[in-house]
């Protein structure tokens, strides 16, 4: 959901895991983790860089307020610390042959915080609700034409299609339960009954800026939660985030990366997180429509080689990052070291590929500025000036960036993205519906290769499926990535951070006692 | 008295009336990027236009305003479109913070100014001139600057007050007074820079006048002609000064409120007016239409109360 | 007897000295001078910005990423994005100078119009002028500038277009009041019965009053204007592709942990405009409206008082020696008003000080009673009460004696009295502050029975009522009465009568004699009207240009003035006797009056 205000290093909304195994991992039981219940009374204090948005199971998202809703809602999978889809709340999960038919099995001592059982029946209620509901969270039902509960612990769900997305769904917003006598109720959005191992103190929470969560004793993985109070301060201004930490009125931030000094302290533990994005350059006009030097391949190579990344990632974003010429980071599905050889800063090159394309006197094209291309973009002005692109910029208001590629005034502009998820990154923009497709276009082979991918079954063939995709992409040029973002966690030294992969989701599981 | 102040309020509610006609009318151009904002950069379109119909932006125009209007009538101010929380609700908690906020900082302006004011207009000369730079100060620095200037001295050095956050006044008046001292102080800067510049104005003018010279020859002394008599001749144009400040005040916390990210009414503005949270945008509208005239109700009648030229009744 | 005493000193009188214009008033106020020429330089970089700027301000370098200040071609530095500071700070200026331009001239066109059309016209049109700026002004600002910015794609100078109108009902107020109290005043309806055009009247008549209050707030909308601008830009509202200073500081704040110094190039360029346009209205203000306040008092001044020429102790109760008063003239050095006057005033006489507006001899009162204004100096002189030097009190022994043992009674009875309280609590505040001691119930009996004395007849009323509500006759006798409470040993009547109508001028001069006999006062009656002089004076001392040119006995100087100016004088009055012989004058400068 698009905020307001710039948040451009903090911003782990779209930050997406690692999925080194995705989707079919038989489940099994919960596997023990590092985390001890042995500070049973630690208590901790985290920050929202943005103000949450209503905790409607129809309206959630990938957002960093998930930091509050995965308290309150038990989810049917989860994302562990190192990207990995696990069972929670559903014990073991499978996929019919066809990937057509997901079936789950859920725990028997579910309950919500007020004694009530969750059983099969909550489970489709919610998932019916979602799907029936406009909201952010309808568009991951898409591919679902049924979910029934053939006995009280088992759940089916029946899809149109092989949906790639799915389970990464299911282990955020969507595999998330609420009260299924309470639907749709308006105080859902603030204060739902919870099925998470957290319920919001109502007394000592003020909506908008700070949420307190006192850890339920009857949740049925209460003990790997060790923090019993979790208190939550939404923080929208940077400068705010920053002085809070520093007067340590929080524990735990991304913080600047200019801005980490006064944390090179005992005090602090400092971790790097790399790979929590993606930006660069996205090309919605692929056959041409609105600019036609865009159709050409050799006009989107020349692209991908005007820009110098490695002196954009040390001026621009201050070291905080890595040059980026894939839209995956490494280690995530889908990815290929061997694909960042074939571009890199030459703009002669460049200039040639634009004169054999036919386009030696270059083309003008106008781009969207937002306020996550603000920071670079008079450097894309200036670089793609260099090889001959004449770039407009127009100026897009904070509350129009979601129609910003559906009102197809612009062929091509930076955009942000996560980078740890193949599926999301594809789909959008290579399927003939895709959101970031607006002029629908459609590539006979990219086509071929996403169906490859979204049916294929074992580790292996989905690896390949995502990194023949992938590849196409780098070689045919339909993006021009830039950078990824590394973004700088500060702590206090008193608590570890468990991710090992940029998370997908902001949760307390993330955070443990140091010992 | 009654009447007057009767006859006001219903102006001012038929005033607020025509002003959300007018807002109602401005939003409609934004439904389109509401919804698809509502929906999420992957919806589909279905969905974006079932959040167009759930939140009857396929109506016409006037029926959704008459159906809004209906709901206020009934005490019903709606649901913020991004946060679901009750929008009545919503609005009184983060008016306690700003008001709170703005309360001291104009108990602070006005002590200050005042007693600023007196200084130059009564003696004159380097004390004026000095006067007149702080006045100055106030109006050059960015409030910002001295927000982080004061944050960085008293909250993480001197870690006697926090850097962010409010506590409510029943949970703890200390605690409550700690959190809202240094953003008041902070907006009380502006409102000190121009105040002072219209007491000591005022005031000048005032010291003029024969009336002043001629209580000297009774023997009333300076300080009784100077607090007594022209203070409160050059109150009234103060008080219209400060009445203004009052309402800028609220609208301008804006930014202090993010530095010290207090919930307060000015960021919940911005944000439901950027994001266009229709709902929250109408009924602030409505507030601040009602705020404004209340504020101009009981400034005339504490001018009358000064002036008596100038008594209502 | 009557003397001649020569002026030593060539004097300047306040009211003689030339009305300054507003111009020169401003050029001579440093404060003027400073903010005018910084704003002037400022306006020329703005103009001359597409020159002098050596960059494109969107056109970025990544070798100028935050490029320290002297980096060659980057004088101010690189920002974060690589664009050259000082490029954009120049171009910033036209950006806030057209954001000041449109924002007052559409507030000042639409406030002022509409400010005087509702002033002067008829009770329909203005109730709907009154109408629609009740509207414009309740509308909530900030949300309404936001909620636009969809339609105006965030072109701030719509948004500034738009912030003029919400500014007009500022304008309009200011100029509707100022309107009604002058709609009414004797000069308009000169015009209007003269058959002079409404438009007209308005427009020469009307506006030009108008005037001042209106380029005050021009001064300070411009500075708001740019206020509101810079706060847009920087909440991000608003094109980040046109340079300003708000978007500048923005950026820089984000920046601020990396280089510092990049705030400081906008924040001091914005806070220089700001504050040169408030310091400029301040100035405007002082010199079309008021005046500043006055610098220290006399005494800091470290001149020291010349003593009279004579020394011998005085004998009379009121004793006035060689007084000279200064005031500091246009260049700074002090101008003598009053130079060696000399005259005494014996227990229970009437003497009257006369002379032409200018003489000199309300600043003579003044100084007997000792409220100068604090710019002027006695230079020369002594003022003795009873043998006690007056010159020499402290401010908290004078307070002592004035209100106690010299009273004064002003000229103009309405502007004497504070409209704020009722006459009954400034006798009563006054009559306490010269009895200490007096109770709350003994001020007010004594004060009723005070103001039936002085022929109030319904003492009750009038002591209840505020100022506004009595007559300028019944003023003036409040005024006595407040003056004469503690029976003070003089009283000093400052042209008491003038503004006063004819019946009631006789009636107050008998009210002044009864008193005096009553009480055993002396009284010192300044004056330009020789009547009264023949009334109720027993001396007379003539001043002229602040010099005493004749003093002696009335019956003495009327018969026989020996001065020449006196002569003048007298002989001007008209009565039914004499016909006029000497051919009409042309008026001559008043320099040339010998």
């Amino acid at each position: 959901m698009p905020r307001p205000l710039r948040q451009r290093r903090t911003r782990i909304a779209t930050a997406v895991a690692l999925a080194a195994s995705v989707a079919l991992l038989a489940g099994c039981a919960p596997a023990s983790d590092g985390a001890s219940a042995a500070t049973d009374d630690a208590s901790i204090t985290l920050a929202l860089s943005n103000t949450p948005a209503s905790f409607d199971t129809s309206n959630i998202s990938q957002s960093p307020d998930s930091l509050i809703w995965t308290g309150l809602y038990d989810r049917l999978l989860r994302i562990d610390e190192n990207g990995k889809y696990v069972p929670n709340a559903a014990e073991s999960w499978s996929y019919s042959d066809d990937l057509k038919t997901l079936t789950l099995t859920l725990r028997d001592d579910l309950a919500f915080a007020d004694g009530t059982a969750i059983d099969a029946e909550t489970v489709v209620a919610n998932l019916e609700y979602v799907k029936a509901t406009p909201g952010q969270a309808q568009g991951g039902t898409a591919s679902i034409s049924s979910v029934e509960a053939p006995d009280a612990k088992t759940v089916v769900i029946t899809l149109t299609q092989a949906d790639p997305l799915l389970i990464d769904s299911l282990a955020t917003y969507l595999g998330t339960i609420s009260d299924p006598t309470a639907l749709g109720d308006p105080g859902n959005a603030t204060n739902p009954l919870s099925s998470g191992p957290y319920t919001l103190d109502e007394t000592a929470t003020v909506s908008g800026s700070v949420y307190v969560l006192q850890r339920r004793d009857d949740y049925w993985d209460v003990d790997n939660y060790p923090y019993s109070t979790l208190t939550i301060k939404a923080l929208p201004d940077q400068q705010a985030l920053f002085n809070a930490m520093q007067s340590g009125q929080i524990d735990a931030t991304y913080v600047p990366s200019g801005q980490v000094d006064p944390f090179k302290t005992d005090d602090y533990t400092i971790t790097p997180v790399a790979g929590i994005g993606v930006g660069g350059i996205l090309i919605a006009d692929l056959e041409g429509e609105l600019v036609p030097a865009l159709a050409d391949e050799r006009v989107r190579q020349a692209i991908n080689f005007a820009f110098d990344r490695e002196a954009i990632v040390e001026k621009i974003y201050k070291g905080a990052g890595e040059p980026a010429f894939q839209q995956v980071y490494d280690g995530v599905v889908g990815h290929d070291a061997a694909l960042d050889e074939i571009y890199s800063y030459d703009p002669e090159k460049a200039k040639d590929l634009m004169a054999e394309a036919g386009y030696a006197d270059g083309f003008t094209v106008t781009m969207p500025s937002t306020f996550l291309s603000q920071l670079i973009d008079p450097t894309i002005v200036d670089q793609l000036g260099a090889i001959g692109i004449t770039v407009e910029l127009e100026q897009i208001q904070p509350q129009d960036l979601g129609s910003v590629w559906a009102s197809k005034k612009f062929a091509m502009g930076y955009w942000a993205d996560g980078a740890s998820n193949a599926a999301r990154t594809f789909l959008p923009r290579l399927q003939a519906i895709g959101n970031f497709n607006p002029w629908n276009n459609t590539i006979p082979e990219a086509e071929a290769l996403l169906a490859d991918a979204a049916l294929a079954s074992t580790e292996e063939d989905i690896a390949a499926g995502w990194t023949a995709v992938n590849s196409y992409s780098v070689e045919h040029a339909l993006s021009a990535p830039i950078a990824f973002n590394t973004a700088t966690l500060v702590t206090n030294s008193d608590i570890a951070y468990l991710g090992t992969v940029p998370p997908q989701i902001n949760t307390i599981r993330l955070y443990t006692p140091a010992d | 008295m009654l009447l007057y102040v009767a006859r006001r309020l219903a102006f001012g509610l038929i005033l607020a009336l025509l002003v959300t006609m007018i807002t109602y009318g401005l939003l409609s151009f934004s439904f389109d990027s509401v919804a698809r904002t509502l929906a999420g950069t992957n919806a589909s379109a279905e969905t974006i236009d079932g959040i167009k119909s759930q939140n009857g932006f396929d109506l016409p125009l006037p029926v959704q305003y008459f159906q809004w209007l209906g709901g206020i009538f009934q005490g019903d101010f709606g649901y913020s479109l991004y946060s679901g929380e009750e929008v009545g609700n919503a609005i009184g908690v983060r008016l306690t913070v700003t008001l709170s906020v703005v309360v001291l900082a104009l108990l602070i302006t006005v002590c200050v100014s005042v007693v600023l004011g007196l200084l130059a207009a009564a003696r004159g000369g380097v004390i004026d001139r000095i006067v007149q730079v702080v006045i100055m100060t106030g109006y050059v620095f960015p409030a910002l600057l001295i927000a982080i200037a004061l944050v960085y001295i008293f909250a993480i050095n001197l870690r006697w007050l926090p850097a962010t956050g409010y506590t409510t006044i029943t949970s703890d008046p200390g605690d409550w007074l700690r959190s809202v001292i240094l953003p008041a102080i902070v907006l009380s800067i502006g409102g000190i820079a121009n105040l002072t510049s219209q007491i000591r104005g005022a005031m000048t003018d005032e010291l003029r006048k024969d009336y002043v010279r001629t209580l000297r020859t009774r023997g009333v002394p300076v300080s009784s002609i100077l607090i007594k008599h022209a203070l409160r001749n050059a109150a009234g144009p103060a008080l219209t000064v400060l009445s203004l400040e009052f309402v800028a005040m609220f609208g301008g916390a804006l930014i202090i409120e993010r530095v010290f990210a207090l919930p307060g009414f000015g960021v919940y503005s911005f944000a439901a007016a950027t994001s266009g949270d229709i709902p929250v945008v109408l009924a602030l509208t409505v507030f601040s239409v009602m705020l404004v005239i209340t504020v101009n109700l009981v400034t005339d009648i504490l001018n009358g109360w000064l002036n008596p030229k100038a008594r209502l009744v | 007897m009557s003397a001649n005493i020569t002026a030593v000193v060539d004097p300047i009188t306040p009211k003689d000295a030339v009305r300054e214009s507003v111009t020169r008033k401003l050029l001579r106020d440093p404060q003027a001078l400073i903010a005018g020429s910084i704003l002037l330089v400022i306006v020329v970089l703005g103009v001359g910005s597409p020159w002098f700027a050596s960059h494109d301000p969107n056109a970025a370098s990544l070798d100028a990423v935050n490029a320290p200040v002297g980096t060659p071609g980057y004088l101010l530095g690189g920002d974060q994005s690589g664009r050259d500071i000082l490029s954009r700070l120049l171009l910033s200026i036209p950006t806030s100078l057209f954001t000041a331009v449109i924002g007052v001239s559409v507030a000042v066109i639409i406030g002022v119009t509409f400010g005087l059309i509702g002033g002067y016209s008829r009770k329909t049109v203005q109730t709907s002028t009154e109408w629609v700026f009740s509207l414009i002004q309740t509308f909530p600002g900030l949300l309404l500038l936001i909620v636009l910015v969809p339609l105006t794609g965030g072109d701030y100078r719509i948004t500034m277009a738009i912030f003029g109108v919400l500014l007009a009902p500022g304008l309009y107020r200011i100029v509707r009041n100022q309107v009604l109290s002058v709609k009414n005043e004797l000069y308009v309806d000169a015009a209007r019965v003269s058959g002079v055009p409404d438009s007209r009247i308005l427009g020469r008549h009307i506006l030009f009053v108008v005037r001042s209050p209106i380029i005050i707030a021009a001064a300070f909308l411009a500075g708001a204007c740019i206020g509101i601008q810079a706060g847009l830009a920087f909440l991000g509202l608003g094109s980040t592709l046109v340079p300003s200073f708000g978007a500048m500081i923005s950026d820089a704040f984000a920046n601020f942990y990396t280089d510092p110094l990049q705030l400081v190039w906008p924040s001091a360029l914005l806070g220089l405009l700001t504050a040169s346009l408030v310091l400029l209205g301040n100035s405007l203000r002082d010199a079309l409206e008021g005046a500043r306040p006055k610098s220290g008092s006399a005494s800091s001044r470290g001149t020291t008082r010349q003593a009279p020429q004579n020394t011998a102790p005085s004998v009379a109760l009121l004793d006035v020696r060689d007084l000279a008063i200064a005031y500091p003239g246009p260049d700074g050095k002090p101008r003598e008003v009053v130079s060696y006057v000399s005259f005494t005033v014996g227990a229970g006489e009437t003497v009257g000080l006369v002379g032409e507006s200018g003489s000199g001899k309300t600043q003579t009162a003044f100084s007997v009673l000792g409220v100068l204004p604090r710019e002027a100096i006695v230079t020369r002189g002594s003022i003795q009460l009873g043998g006690l030097e007056l010159l020499d009190l402290s401010e908290k022994d004078k307070r002592a004696v004035r209100g106690r043992r010299i009273a004064y009674i002003p000229q103009e009875p309405m502007s004497n009295l504070d409209p704020s309280f009722t006459i009954g609590q400034q006798l009563v505040e006054g009559i306490r502050c010269a009895v200490p001691g007096l109770s709350r119930r003994e001020a007010r009996a004594t004060m009723m029975g005070l103001l039936e004395r002085v022929g109030i007849t319904d003492p009750d009323r009038v002591f209840s009522s505020y100022p506004h509500q009595i007559s300028g006759g019944m003023a003036q006798r409040v005024l006595i009465a407040g003056a004469v409470a503690t029976r003070p040993e003089v009283l000093i009547a400052d042209e008491p009568t003038t503004a006063l109508d004819v019946t009631v001028q006789a009636e107050i001069l008998d009210l002044i004699r009864e008193l005096q006999a009553e009480m055993g006062m002396a009284v010192l009656l300044v004056t330009h009207n020789f009547g009264v002089v023949a009334d109720i004076c027993s001396r007379i001392v003539v001043m002229q240009s602040g010099r005493v040119v004749e003093e002696g006995d009335v019956r003495d100087v009327f018969a026989s003035p020996t001065d020449p100016y006196t002569q003048d004088l007298l002989s001007s009055i008209l009565d039914e006797g004499t016909v006029r012989l000497d051919p009409p004058r042309t008026p001559e400068p008043v320099e040339a009056q010998k």
